[in-house]
């Protein structure tokens, strides 16, 4: 690191901080950022500070935007009556990514996790509460992931919502496309098994 | 590197890098450690739900010299709560179960009869007819008592001397005990707590696992005898237990879900 000039010494220290860059990773994308092109970096640089600057949460599902309401809640086209809960921001890209689900969505921010000191009060719980109430919505679908965590923040979601009566659905799980029966383990195969459905 | 292979119970799993997970696990022969899961997190191949919380697995991997981390290369299932997916209750229980142990325990030192004891509690607090809160004091009491972390219930911590057995006793959780009315003169702070939790709490302690439905915990001693080994609990790990709150919601009422669900209604209403 020492024979590095100090702004590059600092920009491997500013990119190592990324979630998956080792310092191998980050010391080949410093070089690369000084090889390339003047306007290309500073399109980077301002692609940064633009996303920093302009993008906030939306006020109806919580999903990052950079207008509120959201494009995905303004959208005319989508179907208003149904609603899928998921954990972050992240998870609604890769069920959009899908395209197989035209409805709304709500972001929870987080599952309910005792060991980390997170309950119900610090997720958007209660945002969603209100939602299906003033909404009119008839399914919430709970897609929090298939963890322990997500498993107990969608049966609390589904308590809290049923009496208000509205059709609460979990997503389907079991084995992944292109998986192993014998090489899945036992809760899995437990939960594929539990979950058939006639052919 | 020195191979392990042993039986143990999930205490943490956390997300640790982009692809592996960093798990504690508590053994007899080992007691408290932690590996890296290496593909943990994006291969269910390896793991899958293997490492779900208070899960009993016999976990192999490799020592690493003069590293507290240890390479977890496989966690094959033994036992794990069934029910801990569907019911609230039994995740509660668990989160609580397992923070207590990490919170109890010391890097690589094992504590006789611990292992035994986590899985007597979790098979009683989590079977369809589920164990009631006295078997969480119980379960708190012992645990104490094996890490050495137990206050003295028998005699005055201070002076040694036999305590007047009437009315609220006090009891000095920085000193590590209870008081006689000589020692806790001008003490103002503290707990007290009553004649019949001080008999319960020293039964629970005493007696193995397998005799302690005998006992006969009054709603007075239950939330007294929460009150003692919390703060012993404190005192000694240095923190509060994150996971109290959501417990506590839970056994006194669903974690007041039915209190949210009138709340709504009432909205409604107006």
């Amino acid at each position: 690191m020492s024979s590095l000039a100090r702004p590059v010494e600092e920009l491997i220290r500013c990119l190592v901080r990324l979630p998956g860059i080792g310092e191998k990773s980050a010391t080949r994308l410093a070089l690369h950022m000084l090889r390339a092109p003047q306007h290309e970096m500073e399109a980077l640089a301002g692609a940064i500070l633009a996303v920093k600057r302009k993008i906030r949460l939306c006020s109806r599902c919580f999903n990052f935007t950079d207008e509120d309401p959201c494009r995905i809640c303004c959208d005319p086209k989508r179907e208003s009556g149904v609603l899928c809960v998921v954990e972050e921001p992240g998870d609604l890209m890769a069920l959009e990514g899908s395209g197989h689900y035209r409805g709304q969505y709500h972001v929870l921010h987080g599952v309910i996790s005792p060991l980390d000191g997170v309950g119900p009060d610090d997720l958007r719980i209660a945002e969603l509460t209100q939602r299906v109430e003033r909404e009119g919505v008839r399914e919430v679908i709970l897609a929090t992931n298939p963890s322990v965590e997500g498993e107990a923040t969608a049966m609390y979601l589904a308590k809290l919502l049923k009496p208000l009566g509205v059709r609460v659905t979990r997503i389907a799980y079991g084995l992944p496309v292109g998986a192993d029966v014998q090489y899945a383990d036992h809760v899995t195969l437990g939960k594929a098994l539990e979950n058939r459905r006639d052919l | 590197m020195p191979p392990f292979r042993t039986e143990a119970v999930v205490l943490r799993v956390q997300d640790f890098g982009e692809r592996d997970r960093l798990v504690t696990l508590y053994s007899d022969e080992m007691g408290k450690f932690r590996g890296v899961a290496k593909g943990a997190k994006r291969s269910r191949r390896r793991f899958g739900a293997n490492l779900d919380l208070l899960s009993l697995v016999r976990v192999h991997g490799f020592e690493r010299p003069q590293r507290e981390l240890l390479r977890i290369d496989g966690a094959d299932l033994l036992e794990h709560v069934s029910n801990m997916r569907e019911d609230l209750r039994s995740f509660a229980v668990c989160s609580y179960l397992a923070e207590w142990v990490e919170g109890c325990t010391a890097l690589r030192q094992p504590l006789e009869g611990l292992l035994r004891l986590i899985l007597d509690t979790l098979r009683r607090m989590t079977s369809d007819r589920g164990g009631g809160e006295e078997l969480l004091r119980i379960f708190e009491i012992k645990t104490l008592q094996l890490a050495g972390y137990a206050p003295k219930l028998d005699a005055c911590v201070a002076c040694g001397g036999e305590i007047e057995r009437k009315g609220g006793i006090p009891l000095d959780v920085g000193r590590g005990g209870i008081l006689c009315r000589r020692c806790h003169r001008g003490n103002a702070t503290g707990l007290r707590v009553s004649l019949g939790t001080l008999r319960v709490l020293e039964e629970a302690r005493r007696i193995p696992m397998e005799r302690t439905h005998r006992l006969g915990f009054s709603a007075r001693s239950l939330e007294e005898s929460r009150s003692v080994t919390r703060a012993f609990y404190i005192r000694h790990v240095g923190r509060p237990l994150r996971s109290s709150a959501f417990l506590d919601g839970v056994l006194r009422g669903g974690e007041d879900i039915s209190a949210r669900v009138s709340q709504i209604a009432d909205r409604r209403e107006e």
